[in-house]
C-alpha cells in the first residue's frame, strides 16, 4: 500500500499576512484499496485530531520559527474515513500561513505531511515560498 | 500579526475598545480599510482590511471611523412588566451587578429583553428579565441571572445569531482572566470548536470560536471558552509544550471550578483528551504535571462513582486507562 501526497500552492503569498491556500491531494498509488481520513484537517506534528501538518524550513533547511495556535477539534468520525481504490484520491484545502505564519520575512520551504493512525507520515514535495 | 498591530495601535492611541466594541480584528479579504457589523443593536464587530495596515495612524483612523458611527437602540420600547415587587427588583439589581459587570453584557441583556440600552442594571431591565423567566416556564422568577437563567439567555442569543454578545457574557459571567487576550470573536470560517493563536510564545493571544463551538450546547461552549482562556494564560507566561498546554486546558474543563458542569459524555471526552496529551508528554513533563494528573483522576473517579450504571459501563475503559497510569 502506497500513498502519495501532492501539495499545490493555489495563490502564492507575497507578504506573511496574505492568505496562502494550499490544496492537498492524497493519492492511492498502491495496487490495493487504502483507507484514509478524508477530513484532511490541519494541525501540527505534535497535536491531536489532525490529518495534515507542515514542516516549515528556511531555504537552507533549518526549522523556521512560525506563529501557531492551539485548537479544540472533535475527533474524526467514521464518516471521515474513506476507501480509496488504486489510483483514487481525496483532496482538501487549508491556509498554510493561517497555521504556520513565519515570524520573519524570507524564503521558506513547506512540506505538507499526511498522517493518520494507520499510515506513517506521507510527505509532499516541498513548496517554495518567498515572503516580505 | 495583524492582531498584534491592532492591539499595539489601540494601546498607543488609548482607543476605548471595551465600551461599545465586542471585537476588532484584521480581515485579509476585506476590500476597504474597515467594516462593521453589530449585535445586540449597538455592540460593534469591527474588521480592518489590509489597506489600512500602512501606518499606525491609518489603522487608528480605520478603527475610530467605525467607533464614531452612530448606532441606535430599539426604536420602540414596550411597557415595563410588573412581575416583581420593588424590593425583589432591587435585590436582583444587586445580584446581577455582581454576576455581569461589563456594560456590554448588560446591553446584550437589555437588547434581548427589549429595553433601552443603558449598559446599567436597573429595575426596568430586571422586570423584563423576570418576564423572560416567566415566559420560559421552568425558571425561578426572581430577575436574577444565575446559571439557569444565563443558560436560557445563551440559548436565546444563540438562536438570534448574537454569538459575539454571548461570548462576552460568558467571559463576564465566569470572570475569566483577560490578561494577555487581544481579541475573542465568533468566526464562521473556523472548523474547530475554537482556535487560540499568537505570533510568538510568550505573547498576547487571539481566540476564534467556530460554529461547532456553539452547536455543542451551552455547557460545552462555556467549557470551550474557559479552555481557550487557559491557553491565553499559558501563552502569556510562555508554556512552550503543546501537550502541557492542551493537558492543562482540559484540566480547566474537567475540574470545572466555578463553572456549570458538562454532562458525562463531554466530561469523559475531556478526560480522554487530557490522558492522550499526558501520555504524549516527555517523562520530565509528566513528572512536572503529575500533581495535576492526580487532580484530574480524582475528579474522574468521583464523577464515575456518581454516574448512572449505564454511564459507568460506557466509560469504564476510560477509568481503567486512568487507573493504569503509574507515577513516572
Amino acid at each position: 500500500m502506497t500513498l502519495r501526497v501532492e501539495a499545490e500552492l493555489l495563490d502564492p503569498p507575497r507578504e506573511r499576512r496574505d492568505p496562502s491556500p494550499v490544496r492537498v491531494t492524497v493519492v492511492n498509488d498502491g495496487p490495493d484499496d487504502a483507507v484514509v481520513n478524508a477530513r484532511l484537517a490541519p494541525g501540527y506534528a505534535d497535536s491531536l485530531s489532525r490529518e495534515l501538518y507542515a514542516e516549515l524550513t528556511t531555504d537552507g533547511g533549518a526549522p523556521a520559527a512560525h506563529a501557531d495556535r492551539d485548537y479544540e477539534r472533535p475527533w474524526p468520525t467514521n464518516d471521515d474515513f474513506v476507501t480509496l481504490s488504486p489510483g483514487g484520491s481525496v483532496s482538501g484545502e487549508f491556509d498554510l500561513f493561517d497555521w504556520y505564519r513565519p515570524r520573519q520575512p524570507g524564503a521558506y520551504r513547506a512540506v505538507i505531511v499526511y498522517s493518520d493512525d494507520e499510515h506513517g507520515p506521507q510527505r509532499s514535495a516541498p513548496l517554495a515560498l518567498d515572503v516580505a | 500579526m495583524d492582531d498584534e498591530t491592532l492591539a499595539l495601535v489601540e494601546s498607543f492611541f488609548a482607543i476605548d475598545v471595551r465600551t461599545d466594541a465586542l471585537s476588532i480584528r484584521g480581515d485579509p479579504a476585506l476590500a476597504t480599510d474597515s467594516a462593521m457589523t453589530t449585535e445586540s443593536d449597538t455592540l460593534r464587530m469591527i474588521t480592518i482590511g489590509p489597506t489600512a495596515f500602512i501606518s499606525g495612524a491609518a489603522v487608528r483612523d480605520a478603527i475610530l471611523v467605525q467607533l464614531a458611527t452612530a448606532l441606535a437602540g430599539p426604536v420602540v420600547v414596550g411597557p415595563v412588566p410588573a412581575v416583581l415587587t420593588a424590593a425583589q427588583a432591587t435585590s436582583a439589581v444587586a445580584f446581577n451587578r455582581s454576576k455581569l459587570r461589563d456594560r456590554r453584557s448588560v446591553i446584550a441583556v437589555q437588547s434581548l429583553v427589549g429595553n433601552t440600552l443603558t449598559g446599567v442594571w436597573d429595575a426596568d431591565t430586571i422586570q423584563r428579565v423576570a418576564q423572560l423567566q416567566t415566559n420560559e416556564g421552568t425558571l425561578v422568577v426572581d430577575g436574577k441571572i444565575g446559571q439557569q437563567t444565563m443558560r436560557e439567555i445563551a440559548v436565546q442569543l444563540e438562536a438570534a445569531g448574537q454569538r459575539n454578545s454571548l461570548l462576552r457574557m460568558i467571559v463576564d459571567f465566569n470572570k475569566l482572566d483577560e490578561n494577555g487576550l487581544m481579541d475573542i470573536s465568533f468566526d464562521p470560517t473556523v472548523a474547530s470548536n475554537a482556535e487560540t493563536g499568537s505570533f510568538a510564545i510568550p505573547g498576547p493571544t487571539t481566540i476564534r470560536v467556530g460554529p461547532s463551538g456553539f452547536t455543542q450546547g451551552y455547557e460545552g461552549l462555556v467549557h470551550t471558552v474557559a479552555h481557550e482562556y487557559e491557553h491565553v494564560r499559558q501563552r502569556r507566561i510562555g508554556i512552550q509544550s503543546r501537550n502541557i498546554r492542551e493537558f492543562l486546558g482540559e484540566r480547566i474543563e474537567i475540574l470545572s471550578k466555578g463553572m456549570i458542569e458538562e454532562d458525562i459524555a463531554g466530561f469523559a471526552d475531556d478526560c480522554g483528551r487530557a490522558l492522550s496529551h499526558f501520555n504524549a508528554m516527555t517523562v520530565a513533563e509528566q513528572r512536572a504535571e503529575w500533581g495535576h494528573f492526580v487532580e484530574i483522576r480524582t475528579k474522574l473517579r468521583a464523577r464515575m462513582r456518581a454516574a448512572t450504571p449505564v454511564d459507568q459501563v460506557i466509560h469504564a475503559q476510560l477509568l481503567i486507562d486512568y487507573n493504569a497510569v503509574v507515577r513516572p
